[in-house]
């Protein structure tokens, strides 16, 4: 499971070695790991270790302060959607599985195929409830249509 | 960062605010269209009714077709607004899909999933800021003080402005609320039935200045409060007076008394308390 997470933030599999914080501590990496996911935003501090970088390096880059981004790695609440995409940037890894991580986004699972992420990324103002899964589909399948119709429509115009 | 914090509202309208800058449309009325044009998007209006569409269409896209109004696609580049979409709310649905393609973090998350793979609270915040750049793009801050400088603290003051925006008069109602320094609320309400079959005016929602807000702590007018059609509120609605201002007194049941300037444009009834 774990390494999953890591294959998809890193696209690519989980470094066989001890890490480094850890290992000076005599730990494994998976006890590491075990300990930094006590809490949602412990994977901030692990892509940190794993990037080589300090707390001030990672606090000067997503323009907060060393306290404040020592206070988000160390709480479970979720990180503001603003810093996420910066964050991606900082360490080189998937913002859609880091959504997921960070709580910002519903996990994909495999099984089931309408909780995947939608293959044509919409934003879309809908009026009443949250779209069912059915629904994000057909969306997705609306959006497609439409958008076939319109370059249709250019390329008659054209001739 | 607190998304709903005044600094982040500073924020995003800074961000409107430069890209008005940025294509030389510093003046009232706008075209969020050119704008989205200038900014390298395509923008189309679709028709459900259109054959080309309609043929192609299953009976549960259609059921999800009529819950959306516009859409942008980042990967694509493209912004769609149902025609159908009344004319006076289409500016306001064009500016706030600008608004995900310009607030740089909206475009790079919505660039790898869709808004609806969020989760709600992410999506609500996201939606509130590309609100707060809509507004922004269509009631610029700069264009707003003189208003409030220069104009009295009237719904005719509110109509004037939906004029000069082009927007709709429910958008220029809510800026004009929003950052006024007076204390007035406007109120949105509808025409209903109570349970026993008696027409009156429901109230849909809210706003009120900061004014407003620092003297009454807590609302005053509770949500989806009934008015019978005897109230004030009610007369204009069920009095023909379509289109017209109707100012008055009213008691809102905490033997509190406002002024009340009200508005029916055939939807929604308006009303400015202050």
């Amino acid at each position: 499971m774990k390494k999953n997470i890591f294959s998809k933030l890193f696209s690519r599999e989980l470094p066989e070695g001890p890490v480094e914080a850890g290992q000076t501590l005599g730990m494994t990496p998976e006890s590491v790991l075990e300990r930094y996911f006590a809490n949602r935003n412990a994977i901030l501090s692990l892509l940190r270790i794993y990037s080589n970088l300090s707390l001030s390096d990672v606090a000067k880059e997503l323009g907060i302060s060393d306290t404040k981004l020592e206070e988000i790695e160390k709480s479970d609440e979720r990180v503001p959607f603003q810093l996420v995409p910066k964050i991606a940037e900082v360490f080189n890894v998937d913002l859609k599985a880091l959504l997921v991580l960070l709580g910002h986004a519903q996990s994909g699972d495999r099984d089931d195929k309408y909780r995947e992420f939608s293959a044509l990324p919409i934003a879309a103002q809908y009026s009443g409830p949250d779209l069912t899964k059915q629904e994000k589909v057909d969306l997705e399948e609306l959006f497609k249509i439409i958008l076939a119709e319109m370059k249709s429509r250019e390329g008659e115009n054209e001739i | 960062m607190n998304t709903f914090s005044e600094e982040n509202k500073l924020r995003i309208r800074s961000l409107a605010q430069e890209l008005r800058l940025k294509h030389d449309a510093m003046d009232w009325g706008i075209s969020p269209v050119d704008l989205i044009e200038k900014e390298g998007l395509d923008y189309g209006e679709y028709d459900l009714s259109d054959k080309g569409i309609i043929e192609k269409i299953t009976r549960s896209i259609k059921k999800i077709a009529k819950r959306i109004k516009a859409a942008l696609s980042v990967p694509q580049k493209v912004v769609l607004i149902d025609t159908d979409l009344h004319n006076a709310k289409k500016p306001f649905g064009q500016a706030h899909e600008l608004g995900h393609h310009t607030i740089p973090e909206h475009r790079q998350i919505l660039y790898v999933c869709s808004e609806s793979d969020l989760i709600y609270e992410t999506r609500l915040e996201m939606e509130f800021e590309a609100n707060v750049f809509a507004s922004e793009t269509l009631f610029p801050t700069p264009l707003m003080n003189s208003i409030y400088e220069n104009f009295p603290l009237a719904m005719e003051t509110i109509l004037n402005l939906a004029q000069l925006a082009k927007a709709s008069f429910h958008s220029a109602a809510l800026r004009y609320v929003t950052d006024c320094d007076k204390k007035c609320c406007v109120l949105f309400l509808k025409v209903e039935e109570d349970d026993e079959g008696n027409r009156g005016l429901k109230l849909q929602s809210q706003k009120w200045s900061p004014a407003w807000g620092k003297k009454y702590k807590r609302k005053i007018i509770k949500d989806y409060q009934f008015f019978h059609a005897k109230h004030n509120f009610s007369l204009v609605a069920f009095s023909g007076s379509l289109h017209t201002v109707v100012k008055n007194t009213i008691n809102v049941g905490e033997d509190i008394m406002f002024q009340a300037h009200t508005f029916f444009n055939g939807y929604t009834v308006f009303s400015l308390l202050f």
